[in-house]
């Protein structure tokens, strides 16, 4: 799962932030990546949340600081969402 | 309360560019020097009572209150972790500081009537209560809401006592009109009061020197041509308003921008480092970028407290939400500066420009794919300059009436309006071309010599000179003052 997780994400980045070339590692943070602002990164949440059909709250989404607490934060949620 | 109405009614106007601040700031700086570490902040303290107490004592002690009750509620939510009485206390906290906000921003008249209830003779002859605001109180208040708010998030946790705390909010420099704290970059440099370096020492003075520059020989000098045009609108020809309006934006960014180099420059002599609060606006390339580097403590504040959590509670409408939120937060950022219907569709014309920049961003980038960026970049910057100096003529304008004069004569264009001459007034468009001009020479020095400390002395008398025999002294305060 771990190998689709980071594969996705990259793909959901690409698309919405209009970059092909876009690459993400745990480090990343929305100061390295090109038109990741404040008003890109409520977009990539949604499109997040559609793909791995999963549900972020305001103090999670807000807390965020870099791709690999996204990655863990998505990790939790689908095993919660697995064992239900 | 006849004292309380009489001492607030009386207010002393000490501008951050007064002799008695520099004064101030000059026994500080000895003080803070001779004084060990911990004893510090008590010395700063003192300090920052004393200039708020010189405007008024009964807003002292409200802003003191205030500045009480809000560390006890970061105290609480720094240390509980009961959700429920968390969130109580969170929006008891923020409730309180905006009743206070709304209450001597919003509802001054009728507070002042309220307060002259209980002393008649502090009526004028017209029958009207001339409250004055507290000083600095839209800055203290969102200072106060941006650290309660990060406690409550738990992304920043209470340090040190409550000296330290009155501090943050009430430091002298930033005071009247920011740049906005905020705690997590400010409260620690408090605690640790370190002594200034050298370097810090010189940055200081030469900020300070430059940032009273531009408000005597540029903002002050401008503020003469834009006054002129702006009382008669309706006598202008394009060119006049069109000049007025560029030089509007620059006096309003040579005067904010020179007291917040003040600010920055008195702190930075203790040893503290303020926020930045703009970074070179005139090179937007659009008015998105512009609210990065324009009143920059304040757009990121919007965006942290009020457009994030706004635009995550509502992400599901997608690119409408966004655009919605920017629309919201700007009209929001307007009504800060006031409730006036020309701040507010001041605010709501930024939010727009940017929604709109938001929802042609991909359109936009298919259709300029074969132009050189430069020229797109060129493009972009003269549309932003122009949009932003065009629309802050409802921001300077006392009512729509007079913002829709100005437009009138700026957009009156036939072949007799254009050519009209001469531009008003010769002598004060000469001497605001020399500002400029002399404003152009200075900035280039002031960036070349930042790491040359021996030109210190010489650039800061060059200021003085300037100051001396060709600014405007004694004009205008400050114009964020009044907000």
């Amino acid at each position: 799962m771990s190998d689709n997780t980071w594969q996705d994400l990259t793909n959901i980045f690409r698309s919405t932030l209009d970059d092909e070339a876009l690459t993400l590692s745990e480090s990343t943070t929305a100061k390295d990546v090109s038109g990741w602002d404040s008003i890109t990164h409520v977009l990539l949440v949604v499109a997040v949340e559609k793909h791995f059909k999963i549900k972020l709250t305001a103090g999670e989404i807000q807390k965020l600081q870099n791709v690999g607490e996204l990655v863990a934060l998505i990790r939790a949620k689908k095993s919660v969402t697995g064992a239900k | 309360m006849s004292q309380f109405v009489a001492f607030t009614l009386v207010t002393f106007q000490m501008g951050i560019d007064s002799a008695i601040y520099f004064l101030l700031l000059a026994v500080v700086a000895v003080l803070h020097a001779l004084l060990p570490g911990r004893r510090r902040v008590f010395l700063l303290l003192g300090a920052s009572l004393a200039f708020y107490a010189a405007t008024s004592l009964p807003y002292l002690l409200l802003m003191a209150v205030l500045g009480m009750t809000n560390y006890f509620a970061a105290r609480h939510l720094s240390s509980d972790s009961n959700p429920k009485s968390r969130q109580w206390v969170f929006a008891g906290a923020v409730l309180v500081n905006l009743c206070i906000l709304a209450a001597f921003k919003y509802l001054r008249g009728q507070l002042g009537h309220l307060l002259a209830g209980f002393d008649h003779g502090a009526l004028d002859s017209d029958g009207v209560a001339h409250l004055a605001a507290p000083l600095g109180i839209s800055y203290f208040v969102f200072a106060m809401i941006g650290c309660i708010t990060d406690a409550y998030r738990q992304t920043w946790r209470l340090q040190g006592g409550i000296a330290n705390f009155l501090l943050f909010g009430l430091f002298f420099p930033q005071i009247s009109s920011g740049p906005i704290p905020r705690a997590d970059r400010l409260l620690p440099q408090l605690i640790t009061s370190a002594t200034p370096t050298a370097e810090d020492r010189i940055a200081g003075l030469r900020m300070i020197a430059y940032g009273l520059f531009k408000k005597y020989v540029v903002a002050n000098r401008l503020n003469e041509y834009v006054n002129l045009v702006f009382a008669s609108p309706g006598e202008a020809t394009p060119s006049q308003a069109a000049v007025a309006c560029a030089f509007n934006f620059i006096q309003l960014y040579a005067d904010f921008s020179g007291y917040v180099d003040i600010a920055i420059g008195s702190a930075r002599l203790l040893g503290i480092h303020l926020d930045p609060n703009f970074d070179r606006p005139f090179k937007s390339t659009s008015v998105t970028e512009l609210w990065r580097r324009w009143h920059m403590t304040l757009s990121f504040w919007l965006r942290d407290y009020v457009y994030m959590p706004m635009l995550i509670r509502i992400r599901t409408l997608g690119k409408f939400g966004v655009a919605l939120a920017l629309v919201v937060t700007f009209a929001l950022c307007g009504l800060w500066h006031g409730a006036a219907w020309t701040y507010i569709l001041f605010g709501v014309s930024q939010g727009i420009a940017m929604s709109m920049e938001f929802l042609s961003k991909s359109w936009r980038s298919k259709a300029f794919r074969g132009i050189p960026p430069a020229i797109v970049a060129m493009a972009g910057n003269i549309y932003t300059i122009v949009f932003f100096a065009v629309t802050e003529v409802i921001f300077r304008s006392s009512d729509l009436a007079q913002a829709g004069t100005m437009y009138r004569a700026l957009f009156h264009w036939n072949l007799t309006t254009l050519l009209a001459y001469p531009p008003l007034d010769h002598y004060f468009l000469a001497l605001d071309l020399f500002a400029l001009f002399c404003w152009w020479v200075v900035r280039r020095w002031f960036v070349a010599t930042s790491t040359k400390t021996y030109w210190t002395p010489w650039f800061t008398m060059a200021c003085a000179g300037l100051i001396l025999f060709f600014g405007h002294l004694g004009a205008a305060h400050f114009i964020y003052a009044t907000f």
